[in-house]
């Protein structure tokens, strides 16, 4: 076989330790059921979003993983203090308080997911922005300088916003100096 | 209207005319002295061609002083000015002392009282005699003694007259038939250059035969028919048949009126006879008589070397078949037994080239058959010294020139011109000259560009000459000087050329400056009209220089406009804003040399090129980022969301870790 073959696929485990994993969880599961029950129930928008993220890199289930997390970890706390009995375990998730404790801090992560982004895109968008009105200045300041000498470019004169079309031509400049260039 | 006074002192009156003093190219009218007012004057305003004669100027002007007693019209001033603030043509202005009398003959057929052997020795021979000999120490001629020509010092006396204007127009221009000799009358009148006082003296001597006449009793003959009797009988035979003088004035007729050159009466033989000594006449030689007549043109009455060589001036279309037969050498042979002619028909054989034309052989045997006769071309028949006046002349009349190239090419010209110029000087440095002048005329006739072609050949041929640019031809441009400030004044104007040059200026400025720099008038023929305009400018600036003019405003307007290709030869529109203001500071100072220096600027020149370099990669750098730019934001997905999203895991994470902390924190703190 050739070496190709050999390689696995990325993102997809094999189905060897996808058992093992399995094996593991459900001895854990066994022998500290009340703790398992507590992660189970309060990292549920983690299992959802794992299954409805289709991303390579797996934000989204980071983020809400991670936020998730942070909401159940001082329950499983409690629950490891207080022995890591079903009573215990019981009586923390059927307080609707700890549920909604460990379901807001997985809505955080999805807030966190939503909003992070736009941010940056704005932060983005209005740098470009500037960068343009900037390489434009320049082109018009060129321009004014050198006239009719500088080839005229449709695509800059257009282009007063980013989100002007990109003439078809602009990939194949007129001039033929730019051409030669 | 303004009025134009020259030099602070003579007060022009063009308005007053005086056609009774005008020559055959220029009009007289009133002029007043401011000094003197009681002197009468008169100006003659000549035309810019056919020029005056420049040459004999200076010498003229300053005869009064030296010779205040010569019976010659006094001239007091010459001026190269306007006579109507610049309404006319620019053109010399003389200034003469106006006679007492009247014209002596007021032209030559009219009829006055014969005068007395008396009046013609004391008021004609003894002043005239008088001023050729003063002509005769600065070597020059007169050239237009005629009695039209002569006036009266005193009406009240009538016995002596004073000789009239000689400069006005070109050497012989104006001279009749009549009194011209032989070889003079058969030139072409502006073709007869300046000639020896012999020329003089043959004027004199048929000028005292219309006197002693009262009139001339040849007005019936046509200039042909003048001419062709001269020939046949001889200028004396011709001349007085029918009359009848005195032995003495027999005597003196007959010595001034000798065809030949050489055995003509000169000044000494002149005086000899004023002082009563006899004379030994030398018998002129009658031309020899073939022994059959030789047929041309349908005549069969042709037996001398002269009646044939006239016949075939006459007639050179007919002439050009004639020389391509054999009939000629074997005329002379037999019917002449002339050895001498026959030999240099050999020697024209030996010069001609093999694709001579028939008007080139014509040339040759026509001066084998008269020497001492005028060079014949075509049409044309000129003087050694009239060649330059002649074809500027064809080219003034706008009549082909392409003739006279021909004519400077052949080999033919140069051979019979030096010829003709060893039999009048025997000086061999003059020979030599002469060679050299001819060659160097072949070099400027081949070289077509600027500064050469038949312009430069009129120019060398004829210095004196104005420029004769059509463009500058008003204002008469005698010297370089001239042609700046002609130049400077057209350039003033808004109907000016194209260019402040043309291959007249060239030519002109050429001969006139020869030590100007030669790459000017290579430049002036490349066909890049940015090379073209600095060579014109770079000379220009020169030329400014050495004549120490210090401004030519007109001038640099002009170039200012023709600049304009220069200026926008820069790319860069600042550079070219501040180059224009430059130009137009150094327009206002009239310096050329600093507008030169403004455009001929090769530095300032690649330092454009290599900034426009710079910007047209500048320019594609803008255009390669605006595009990458626009086209991020024509995906569907901002390439800043992946960013955000890893931005958002790393606040998830800080985040958890910070909550999970601050809650570790507590409990132990609550602990």
């Amino acid at each position: 076989m050739t070496e190709k073959a050999n390689k696995k696929p990325k993102g997809k485990a094999s189905p060897l330790s996808l058992f093992t994993t399995l094996l593991l969880l459900m001895m854990i599961g066994f022998f500290l059921t009340s703790m398992a029950m507590i992660v189970l129930i309060g990292m549920v928008p983690t299992i959802v979003a794992v299954i409805t993220d289709r991303d390579n890199d797996k934000c989204l289930s980071t983020c809400v993983f991670l936020c998730n997390l942070c909401g159940v970890i001082p329950f499983i706390v409690v629950n490891f203090k207080s022995g890591i009995t079903m009573s215990s375990g019981l009586y923390i998730l059927e307080n609707p308080i700890n549920l909604m404790i460990m379901l807001a801090s997985a809505a955080l992560g999805w807030g966190i997911y939503i909003i992070v982004p736009q941010i940056t895109i704005m932060l983005a968008r209005n740098r470009d922005y500037v960068k343009l009105h900037q390489l434009r200045q320049r082109f018009f300041d060129l321009r004014e300088d050198w006239g009719d000498a500088l080839p005229d470019s449709p695509l800059i004169n257009n282009c007063k916003t980013l989100h002007s079309s990109v003439p078809e031509e602009a990939d194949s400049p007129k001039s033929p100096e730019l051409a030669r260039r | 209207m303004a009025r134009v006074v020259l030099a602070e002192r003579y007060e022009l009156y063009p308005e007053r005319l005086i056609p009774e003093l005008n020559t055959l190219t220029a009009y007289a009218f009133e002029v007043k002295d401011l000094h003197s007012p009681e002197t009468p004057l008169f100006a003659l305003k000549s035309e810019v061609f056919p020029c005056p004669r420049i040459d004999i100027l200076d010498d003229i002007l300053s005869l009064p002083k030296k010779y205040p007693d010569l019976a010659l019209i006094n001239l007091m001033h010459v001026a190269n000015a306007h006579v109507e603030m610049e309404q006319d043509s620019k053109s010399l202005i003389f200034i003469y002392q106006r006679p007492k009398g009247q014209r002596v003959m007021a032209d030559l057929n009219a009829k006055i009282n014969p005068w007395s052997e008396a009046q013609i020795i004391q008021g004609l021979i003894r002043p005239v005699i008088d001023i050729l000999q003063v002509f005769r120490q600065l070597s020059i001629s007169h050239l237009a003694i005629r009695p039209d020509q002569m006036f009266y010092n005193d009406p009240s006396r009538q016995e002596s007259i004073v000789l009239g204007d000689c400069l006005s127009f070109p050497p012989g221009f104006g001279q009749d038939m009549l009194l011209a000799p032989i070889p003079y009358g058969l030139t072409t009148p502006i073709g007869r250059g300046e000639a020896g006082i012999s020329v003089d003296l043959y004027a004199l001597g048929v000028s005292i035969i219309l006197l002693l006449q009262g009139h001339n009793a040849l007005q019936s003959l046509s200039p042909e028919q003048l001419i062709q009797r001269k020939i046949e009988l001889g200028s004396f035979a011709a001349l007085t048949a029918g009359c009848s003088f005195s032995n003495r004035m027999t005597e003196l007729v007959r010595g001034l009126l000798i065809d030949s050159c050489d055995q003509r009466w000169s000044l000494k033989e002149l005086s000899s006879w004023i002082g009563g000594t006899k004379q030994i006449l030398v018998q002129p030689q009658p031309p020899r008589r073939a022994s059959r007549p030789i047929q041309f043109n349908n005549r069969d009455d042709i037996y001398t070397i002269h009646q044939l060589s006239y016949e075939l001036r006459k007639n050179p279309t007919a002439a050009t078949e004639f020389v391509n037969r054999n009939d000629l050498a074997m005329w002379l042979k037999n019917s002449l037994n002339d050895s001498s002619r026959i030999h240099q028909l050999d020697d024209l054989k030996s010069i001609l080239p093999s694709h001579a034309s028939a008007s080139e052989k014509l040339l040759g045997i026509i001066q084998i058959l008269d020497r001492d006769g005028p060079i014949q071309w075509q049409d044309k028949s000129f003087m050694s010294s009239g060649l330059g006046y002649c074809i500027a002349h064809s080219l003034i009349q706008g009549e082909g020139v392409e003739k006279f190239h021909y004519l400077l090419m052949s080999p033919v010209l140069s051979y019979y011109m030096i010829e003709s110029d060893n039999q009048n000087n025997s000086n061999s440095d003059e020979s030599e000259q002469m060679e050299k002048t001819y060659s160097r005329l072949r070099h400027a006739i081949e070289y077509r560009g600027y500064g050469g072609g038949i312009e430069r050949c009129i120019y060398m041929l004829c210095r004196t000459i104005p420029c004769l640019s059509s463009h500058i031809m008003k204002y008469n441009a005698l010297r370089v000087y001239d042609v700046l400030f002609a130049l400077n004044s057209l350039g003033l104007k808004e109907d000016r050329p194209e260019y402040p040059i043309d291959r007249h200026i060239a030519a002109y400025i050429m001969v006139h400056e020869p030590n100007i720099s030669q790459t000017y008038f290579h430049d002036l023929d490349s066909k890049q009209i940015n090379k073209k305009v600095l060579a014109m400018l770079r000379m220009y600036a020169d030329l400014q220089n050495r004549y120490r003019i210090k401004n030519l405003q007109g001038l640099c307007k002009w170039f200012f406009e023709l600049s304009e290709h220069i200026v926008n030869s820069f790319n860069n529109l600042k550079v070219r804003e501040a180059l224009r203001r430059k130009i137009e500071t150094a327009i206002i100072g009239g310096n050329l040399m600093a507008l030169a220096k403004l455009l001929d600027n090769r530095k300032a020149l690649e330092a454009d090129h290599m900034g426009l370099r710079y910007a047209l990669g500048e320019v594609r750098y803008i255009e390669k980022q605006v595009h990458d730019l626009v086209t991020i934001y024509q995906g569907r997905e901002h390439y800043a969301t992946k960013e955000g999203r890893n931005l958002a895991v790393i606040a998830s994470c800080g985040m958890s870790m910070a909550i999970i902390s601050i809650y570790i924190l507590v409990k132990v703190f609550m602990a």
